[in-house]
């Protein structure tokens, strides 16, 4: 087991360049899907964008990082369920909480460590989700159970 | 289960993941247990021609995988009688945790679903359990793949809270040990 995270921190040296160069795709499929809201192939893209940098983050030591990025991720899957229209305001304040996440003050915090920001990420959520007619817990919700 | 060791170094592994830096963390940490052979893709097409080229003896493959996706992917080389690789063991890694995704990831016949982000420990666990707890194939006329119930005793143990790799996540999406217990509630679903 030791070996296997010696292993992977040794891929930590290469994260940020690729961070980087993942944000700017990110940034660029976000405006790309404000232009246009209906294309479904934008959606996915942005999607895509969003759900790589979801699944690596962790364990290269952004936990916070991918925690926002999964709730990117969830918001787009109600708009590709075509639960909800494509909420433009809510994904570019996603897309901007996630370069918030990799700067100084953030990085390498929990998301347990930034519970405002986790609260406003909840109430858009929940928001989204009542627009869609959806009942969905959240974060919040899974911490009080868990507690 | 942690306290089991494999030997991996003789084993070639194929991972199937269009995300580079997903498939570069899953290598490490294969890497870490000992395997030295590795062959990572990028999409399905070309991890058919290393499936038909070489031998394989377990597959890592996300459920994303280009084209036609990575739990159709499986679902297709597990029904076709006559492919080589049929019983291949395999497992899903996937990010997108909502309950139907790895509802569908369990019935294309995969034998483990481990939920990204990865841990050493989350994937080693799940590698000694497909070694040491083989599950029979199942053949009916809407499945090819392993028994999707699991021994009484169960599926190994989810993420440890204090696994720093693990970053819960939340809202409709299911955690490990929820991903496992789909395999035992799996034993009332008709096969």
């Amino acid at each position: 087991m030791k070996n296997a995270s010696v292993e992977l921190d040794k891929l930590k040296a290469g994260f940020s360049s690729w961070l980087a160069i993942q944000i700017a795709h990110l940034r660029r499929s976000a405006e790309r899907a404000r232009a246009a809201p209906g294309d479904a192939a934008g959606i996915d893209a942005l999607y895509r964008d969003s759900s790589e940098i979801r699944d690596v983050a962790a364990p290269m030591g952004l936990p916070l990082t991918g925690f926002v990025a999964d709730y990117l991720c969830r918001v787009l899957d109600l708009t590709r369920e075509q639960a909800i229209a494509y909420p433009d305001e809510i994904v570019q304040c996603h897309v901007d909480a996630i370069v918030l996440t990799t700067q100084a003050g953030y990085c390498g915090s929990l998301p347990s460590d930034q519970q405002e920001l986790i609260d406003q990420l909840d109430r858009s959520y929940e928001h989204y989700c009542t627009l869609a007619g959806r009942n969905r817990a959240t974060a919040r919700d899974v911490q009080a159970s868990a507690g | 289960m942690r306290n089991i060791k494999i030997n991996l170094g003789e084993l070639t592994f194929l991972i199937a993941d269009s995300n580079s830096y997903s498939s570069a963390i899953a290598h490490s940490i294969l890497r870490g247990f000992g395997a030295n052979k590795v062959v990572e893709v990028r999409d399905a097409r070309v991890a058919i021609q290393v499936l038909t080229e070489q031998r394989i003896d377990l597959m890592l493959c996300d459920p994303a995988l280009p084209p036609v996706g990575g739990i159709e992917f499986i679902r297709t080389m597990r029904r076709n009688p006559n492919n080589p690789y049929r019983t291949l063991p395999v497992l899903i890694l996937t990010g997108d945790t909502r309950i139907s995704t790895v509802k569908q990831a369990r019935d294309s016949g995969a034998n483990m679903i481990v939920a990204k982000p990865i841990s050493p420990a989350a994937v080693y666990e799940r590698l000694a359990w497909v070694a040491f707890n083989p599950r029979k194939f199942v053949e009916a006329d809407t499945y090819f793949g392993p028994d999707r119930r699991l021994p009484i005793e169960g599926p190994p143990e989810g993420r440890s809270d204090n696994d720093p790799a693990a970053c819960e996540s939340a809202g409709p999406t299911l955690s490990q040990s929820e991903i496992d217990s789909l395999l035992n509630f799996a034993r009332n679903d008709p096969a």
